[in-house]
């Protein structure tokens, strides 16, 4: 049989899948995401720590602000008031930044407060002597004061409080305490110190109380009892501790000992009837005196050299002192018998002999030759006569402001001065007695080439010299007049003037001699003239500008009468 | 100009608004990858199917292999003068027949195999793609609400509060 067709298959198979990765593509679209969050985040976190810092350097400023000031916690300490701070207590960085400033600040101005308080404690206590428990008591209530109102803010900060002061109350406290045991040293230093002065001081009366004798006859002579006395320095001395005062005090002990013993006897020398035989008994060693016999023949040969000294030098000290109020009552008497001579010159000047009898009266006991020569010039008449010789000495002296109340009583009795020309020697005598008119009449005399002598140095018959000395001596009358006219008036620049004009030839009248003694006077009235155009030498125009000045009241009454009187004075034409 | 903006870029609003683009970028991208796991699991579906073709296309290969093999029985016994419904002809066929239909359930079972296979695999990625986007989710507004807690940590001064004076009571 014929094979019948039948369909035969093609061979198509199924096809393959392509492989897509779709996980891939979005693994890398991701990443693009996560790269844009990325920088998104960086962004934020910049954001985050910007803002940070800005709060936190607000957080700092505000803490700082409302953290008590050192004024405020010293006057809560100061009044008991009750601390409370309100501090922010939240968890954010700003409260928490905050309340850390508020509570550094806190702990630095208590920190402040504590160390001023202490300071004024440590000045209070060294003044009150205040004791050191005292003292520990009171600075441990200061830090716990402090601490404990912190600690109710912050514990930690109140133990740093703590820690930062308590050093300084540690040092406070040991300065206070070495302070005061130094302090009670010095006191007891002062009392053992006291003591060892009084015993010191009771051995002249131990010395002076001599051997004692007991109701048994026993003798307690004076060494057995100043050794007692030297021992109980020993018992005083012992708490103190220190040998050196010890040793000082004892050496003061020893030579107050031997003092005493001189004095006692150098008091009986001076209080014996016959003080140089008393003190030969001594020498001798045969002293009648029975208690300076005992004393001396216990002394050791130390103290019987010293006594012996002493007495020596008491004596030669006794006699000092005489010489010493001999020379005082000689000083006084003499300075007694210049006043005296003083008021006679016055007397003289005024021509007041009763007042001149009287001082030479009261001479008559305290320095008889003076009182013998004075009588003589009283009594030896009212002379009218001058020798030129006599006035030309006189002036001479007188030019040199060397003359003497010797020289000018000297002429007198010898009848070489006339009574009104030795008036006019007083007073220039009694005008050197003022220290300004001596310095302005040194200007003149050097200005005069007058300088002072000893002896009579200058030439009694020299023209020039003689002229020298009376400019000089005119000079020093015209000082006497504007003294007299014008008592404020200043003697060296009157000098000066004088000298200034003395030097020009061409003096006119108002600056002549006579209107220096007026000084501002004169320069008003030379002023006075120069605005009016009046000649000075002109009287008549002078007396009539004057009038005419007190008329239009530009002068008053007074100063009219000023400036007529000096022009008048000064010798006006 | 510098410093205003400088003041503003430091502004905790601003930083708010940074943080919350962040956040969202972060979502985006996890969307991203959910997007494409997504897609992965749609093409194992697909190979899974075209997997599942070729085995079916087996099978058929599998019966016409089984009527070509009884065909043949039929025409040999036939041109022999055997009868070929009977005898051993017939268990010829009977035989060609069982063990051609066992190859034939292999290839379905491997047909099924595969599909399940690969809905197992596309189920995996729907997985992974629902997981990364709620981590995504979840990063996005745990960033933002980090940050935002952060700049709000920052705090400032309360009005309510005093100056100077404070700290004392009488």
């Amino acid at each position: 049989m014929a094979e019948l067709p039948r369909y035969r298959p093609l061979g198509v198979s199924i096809g393959s899948m392509p492989s897509v990765n779709f996980i891939q593509t979005g693994a890398a679209e991701a990443q693009v995401y996560d790269n844009i969050s990325k920088g998104l985040n960086a962004i934020s976190e910049f954001v985050y720590e910007r803002a940070v810092a800005e709060a936190e350097i607000a957080a700092v400023k505000y803490g700082a602000e409302i953290a008590p000031s050192v004024k405020q916690l010293e006057e809560a300490s100061r009044t008991g008031v009750t601390f409370d701070p309100d501090l922010p207590d939240g968890f954010t960085i700003f409260d928490q930044k905050a309340r850390k400033t508020a509570i550094d600040v806190m702990q630095t101005n208590m920190e402040i407060a504590a160390r001023n308080e202490i300071s004024a404690l440590s000045i209070e206590a060294k003044d009150t002597d205040m004791s050191a428990d005292e003292f520990q008591l009171q600075l441990n209530a200061i830090i716990d004061g402090y601490s404990s109102a912190l600690g109710q803010v912050n514990p930690i900060a109140a133990v740093n409080l703590q820690a930062s002061i308590t050093p300084v109350a540690n040092s406070k406290l040991i300065t206070h305490a070495n302070a005061m045991a130094t302090k009670a040293e010095a006191q007891e230093k002062v009392a053992v110190s006291f003591g060892v002065d009084t015993i010191i001081n009771d051995i002249p009366d131990i010395v002076a109380a001599g051997n004692k004798v007991a109701e048994d006859e026993t003798v307690t002579t004076i060494d057995d009892s100043l050794n007692l006395e030297r021992q109980r320095i020993y018992a005083l001395a012992y708490g103190i501790e220190d040998e050196a005062f010890l040793s000082r005090r004892l050496e003061e002990f020893d030579k107050a000992v031997m003092e005493a013993k001189g004095q006692y006897v150098v008091d009986w020398i001076r209080d014996s009837d016959s003080p140089l035989d008393a003190m030969i008994q001594l020498t001798n060693g045969d002293i009648e005196d029975e208690n300076v016999a005992i004393l001396v023949s216990q002394m050791s040969p130390e103290q019987a050299e010293f006594a012996f000294g002493k007495a020596l030098s008491a004596l030669s000290d006794e006699q000092s002192v005489i010489a010493a109020d001999d020379a005082r009552d000689e000083k006084a008497r003499k300075e007694k018998v210049d006043g005296i001579k003083a008021d006679i010159i016055d007397a003289r000047i005024a021509g007041d002999p009763d007042a001149e009898l009287g001082f030479i009266e009261s001479l008559r006991e305290i320095d008889e030759d003076l009182y013998s020569t004075e009588l003589t010039v009283f009594y030896s008449g009212k002379n009218i006569f001058d020798n030129p010789d006599s006035i030309i000495l006189l002036d001479g002296m007188a030019a040199r402001g060397q003359l003497t109340e010797g020289m000018i009583v000297q002429q007198i009795t010898d009848r070489d001065l006339s009574t009104d020309t030795a008036r006019t020697y007083y007073t220039i005598l009694r005008s050197q007695r003022d220290s300004s008119h001596n310095k302005a009449m040194q200007l003149i005399r050097s200005e005069f080439n007058v300088s002072a002598v000893t002896g009579l140095a200058f030439n009694l018959n020299d023209p020039q010299d003689e002229n020298n000395n009376q400019k000089v001596i005119q000079a020093e009358l015209e000082l006497i007049e504007a003294k007299k006219a014008n008592a404020d008036l200043d003697a060296v620049a009157w000098a000066k003037a004088f000298i200034k004009d003395s030097r020009d030839e061409n003096v006119g009248l108002a600056e002549g001699a006579g209107l220096r003694i007026f000084g501002n006077e004169y320069k008003k009235l030379t002023t006075f003239l120069k605005r009016k155009g009046v000649d000075p030498e002109d009287r008549t125009q002078v007396l009539l500008a004057l009038d005419k000045a007190q008329q239009n009241g530009e002068i008053n009454t007074t100063e009219f009468s000023n400036l007529f009187n000096m022009y008048d004075v000064a010798g006006g034409k | 100009m510098g410093a205003g903006l400088a003041a503003a870029m430091a502004s905790p609003g601003f930083g708010y608004a940074v943080s919350a683009a962040s956040s969202m970028s972060q979502m985006m991208g996890a969307r991203s990858q959910a997007r494409g796991l997504a897609a992965q699991a749609t093409m194992a579906r697909i190979q899974a199917k075209q997997e599942s073709l070729k085995y079916k296309a087996q099978g058929v290969q599998v019966m016409d292999n089984i009527l070509r093999t009884q065909a043949a029985i039929v025409a040999r016994a036939g041109s022999g003068g055997i009868d070929p419904f009977s005898g051993s002809a017939l268990r010829l066929a009977k035989y060609a027949a069982a063990k051609g239909v066992q190859e034939l359930y292999t290839v379905q079972d491997n047909e099924i195999i595969t599909m399940r296979g690969g809905e197992m695999q596309a189920a995996q990625y729907m997985q992974q793609a629902r997981s990364t986007m709620k981590a995504g989710m979840i990063g996005a507004f745990t960033s933002f609400g980090t940050t935002a807690y952060q700049f709000g940590l920052i705090g400032g001064p309360q009005s309510t509060l005093g100056t100077g004076t404070r700290g004392l009571a009488d």
